[in-house]
């Protein structure tokens, strides 16, 4: 029995080596941990509006996409296209938040892609990017009618994960 | 031509190992037939030779800015300072598992130069060496077969992709060499473990034979890890030296069980006892290692380490460490229960000391162990991943070092083999006792903090030192003037002593720290909340650099008394990989805390009316935590020469 003992290390090594394996095999969900953000109330905004285009509150109880970009982002413009397509829905508000952008940056993206967002906000100071827990630009949250954080993209929305994404917006109004 | 130069030494060393294998399975199947211990030992040398001069090949090649070998175009630049082009080459995958190999067979050739001197028997060094020559030839094809340096590309592109800025530092270029040093350097342990349990001679001749590899191994694991600790608290700016981060754990652990077993070591070669534990710590010790380089290469494990992870890789070196470390613990549980231990001891003698050091080092590896796998456990069994951070080490790790500590301070002073008798200890413990309070003393003058917790660890630690001190004034005693002292007498001392150093940085760098963020433009100036201290901000500086611009920004810091510091924390920018980094910067002067405390400011985001946001931190003793690992890794130095020594004289008075 006590000799027993001088095999226990081999038996422990086994079992790291079968986690070990297991790990190895495991599907691994290489992205970031899900956002804290997601269920709890959406964080205020602050930053003010951008000078020169539109500008539209959203009227209580409507789904609201919040969409951290800025013109330098080349993701940014891969993604217009689908964040136009999502704005053709009107049960829906846009707000665009710039990241770390110069104004007239912004307003000339804006001009020579098109605007889908029914507000834009300038985030000079970052203080929304940071309240988000946005860490790298494009970002998007979709914030249901009550005003609860749903869903985080991290990353463009690529043409694939536009239905995806638009499921997520009409599955938000209820 | 370098390239092919460097492949092919990589090949001519797995055939060397191949060949050590297999000359080394005959010698033991006829070993009366085939002696030729002597060849045996040679291959050793020549693969470390030619692993060296595929190494100087790679370095060529990376030096010479060289992109058609693809691994120089991915992590290297022509605009690039000298330096960095140097330590890019192991500032990747490849590159560093090269140095690893070349490590391994630098321990290799050591181990077989020193049969030469050591007196071990012809089936320990037979064992020894086809252990060690297993491991080279499963690694050199690991390099071959999955992550070749050398390998070509076409076409050639104009230029490199340069190295991530943040390892673009004398940090980066030191801190991996020593480490893998450290880390590699216990594979010879595991090499002379197994030599030992096969031929059932684990004595005090073994134990001195090799005593200087883990004492070495473990100096260099001590200032690995003290150097990249270095690197994370002034060149990544995260305001803070430890984070208990998976990669900075996986190098705690051997470090832990290498601490004990350069203890039990020197139990085993003093004493003949502790035999079969030391042989177990031994291999525990290469285990602790070869995870460290399986969690951080294959990707397992979340960190901020994340460099060159693939699951492939990952799968291979897990399968080199299984086979590795599970033929070892067989051979442990097959031959560990014929070792006896012959010597006994009395319950309050230098080997229970020994003991308590052990099992506390093991408790707290075991602490960390936890701590950096529960995450991974978590997350296969569909827990979510947890993290876990500073609070479970606090209330885990920490109690462990501190009970640990106060046994340092009074294991020194005790005797082998007999108790001590209270009579000639109570002198000493009131001696102890007096350090201790007169570093809190000399600390609450110089800083004026009383919180408890931190004076507490500073009392221990004190401790600690004025215990190093008696044993080697008692040295001094005993041989009669301290001319005489040998390397091995300073060796403990300065190790216990640098561990107290640090451990008083510790308390500073993490409990006394002040943190200031003042909002400034160019050329005003505003006193920081609660301290005597004004910062004013001049100017902003663009300059340009070799493949980067930087825009330093100068602050003057003034006391009330007139002491100025000068800082210029600079915000890098990386042409060509378009990174930016920030660069904090430091300054210390002797009127400020007698030159203890580090001063440091960091630049942050411009705010809205146009300022600059600034840091200043005030980081009270930080400097001792070098300083202290320092010694540590000179104590560990003469420790391993003292060994050597001590083995020639006593092999040459047999």
């Amino acid at each position: 029995m006590k000799n027993g003992m001088f095999g226990l290390p081999l038996v422990g090594l086994l079992i790291l080596v079968g986690l070990a394996v297991w790990a190895l095999v495991a599907p691994r969900n290489l992205q970031a941990p899900p956002s804290q953000l997601i269920g709890q109330p959406a964080p205020g905004l602050v930053a003010q509006p951008l000078a020169g285009v539109p500008d539209v509150a959203a009227s209580p109880g409507t789904v609201r996409l919040v969409n951290f970009w800025a013109s330098y982002c080349v993701p940014c413009i891969h993604e217009h296209g689908q964040l136009v397509a999502i704005a053709e829905d009107q049960g829906v508000h846009l707000t665009g938040v710039t990241f770390n952008d110069q104004p007239d940056g912004s307003r000339g993206f804006l001009a020579r892609y098109g605007n889908p967002f029914d507000r834009v906000l300038e985030d000079s100071s970052s203080t929304d990017a940071i309240a988000w827990g946005v860490n790298a630009i494009p970002t998007t949250f979709v914030v249901s009618a009550n005003g609860t954080v749903v869903y985080r993209h991290d990353g463009a929305i690529n043409p694939p994960e536009l239905a995806k994404v638009l499921g997520i917006i009409e599955g938000a109004k209820n | 031509m370098m390239a092919e130069l460097g492949q092919f030494a990589l090949v001519c060393c797995l055939i060397l190992a191949v060949w050590q294998v297999g000359l080394a399975i005959f010698n033991v199947v006829k070993p009366s037939s085939f002696g030729q211990s002597t060849l045996l030992r040679r291959l050793s040398y020549l693969q470390f030779l030619a692993v060296l001069l595929s190494f100087i090949a790679l370095i060529t090649v990376f030096a010479q800015s060289d992109f058609s070998v693809l691994l120089v175009s991915e992590h290297s630049h022509s605009a690039k300072p000298h330096i960095f082009k140097l330590s890019a080459t192991w500032g990747n995958h490849e590159g560093s598992i090269l140095l690893w190999l070349l490590i391994l067979c630098g321990f290799g050739a050591w181990g077989a130069l020193s049969f030469g001197r050591n007196g071990l028997d012809a089936t320990v060094q037979t064992w020894t060496l086809l252990s060690q020559g297993a491991l080279v030839a499963m690694f050199a094809a690991f390099i071959i077969w999955t992550s070749n340096p050398f390998e070509r590309q076409f076409p050639i592109p104009f230029d490199g992709a340069d190295l991530n800025p943040l390892l673009q530092d004398i940090g980066l270029a030191l801190h991996p060499p020593l480490l893998y040093v450290g880390y590699v350097g216990f594979s010879i342990l595991f090499a002379f473990a197994i030599g030992g349990l096969m031929s059932g001679r684990i004595d005090r001749q073994w134990a001195m034979a090799v005593r200087p590899f883990a004492l070495a191994a473990w100096a260099f694991l001590t200032a690995g890890i003290a150097m990249g600790s270095w690197w994370a608290s002034y060149e990544l700016g995260w305001g803070g030296w430890w984070f208990w981060d998976p990669v900075e754990n996986l190098s705690l652990m051997p470090w832990l069980t290498g601490t004990a077993l350069v203890h039990s070591l020197l139990a085993l070669a003093r004493r003949d006892t502790l035999r079969a534990w030391t042989v177990f710590l031994a291999l525990s010790t290469f285990a602790a290692s070869m995870i460290g380089t399986f969690v951080v290469r294959s990707g397992v494990l979340t960190s901020v380490h994340s460099f060159a992870v693939d699951p492939a890789r990952g799968s291979v070196i897990l399968a080199i460490a299984a086979t590795s470390i599970g033929a070892a613990f067989l051979i442990f549980a097959l031959r560990a229960p014929k070792l006896t231990d012959g010597n006994t001891y009395g319950w309050f003698a230098r080997e229970n000391a020994i003991v308590v050091n052990n099992l506390l080092l093991c408790s707290a590896f075991g602490a960390v162990f936890i701590g950096t796998f529960y995450p991974m456990l978590a997350e296969l069994t569909g827990g979510g991943r947890p993290s876990v951070g500073a609070p479970f080490y606090a209330a885990t790790f920490n109690p462990m070092m501190l009970v640990l500590l106060g046994f340092m301070a009074v294991g020194p002073l005790l005797v082998w083999r007999v108790n001590m008798s209270w009579a000639r200890l109570w002198r000493p413990v009131v001696l102890l006792i007096l350090g201790g309070l007169l570093l809190v003393l000399l600390s609450v003058m110089l800083f004026g903090r009383f919180e408890l917790l931190g004076l507490a660890v500073i009392t221990v630690s004190g401790s600690v030192a004025a215990g190093g001190i008696i044993a080697l004034s008692r040295d001094i005693a005993g041989l009669g003037s301290f001319t005489k002292l040998t390397p091995s007498n300073l060796a403990m001392p300065l190790a216990h002593v640098g561990l107290a150093v640090s451990v008083v940085g510790m308390v500073g760098a993490s409990l006394w720290v002040d943190e200031h963020l003042v909002a400034l433009s160019p050329g005003e100036s505003k006193t920081l909340r609660g301290t005597n201290w004004q910062v004013e901000m001049q100017e902003r500086q663009e300059i340009e650099r070799s493949n980067h611009l930087a825009i330093s920004v100068p602050l003057t810091l003034t006391r009330d008394d007139g002491v100025e510091l000068a800082l210029a924390p600079e915000r890098r920018f990386y042409t060509v990989r378009e990174e930016a980094t920030t660069e904090l910067d430091t300054a210390r002067d002797l009127r400020v805390h007698l030159g203890l405390t580090d001063v440091f400011a960091t630049l942050g985001q411009p705010t809205e009316t146009g300022r600059l946001v600034t840091k200043v931190v005030f980081r009270p003793l930080q400097i001792l935590l070098w300083i202290g690992a320092f010694l540590m890794f000179v104590g560990g130095i003469l420790a391993a020469f003292g060994a050597r020594e001590q083995r020639g004289r006593r092999s040459a008075s047999e």
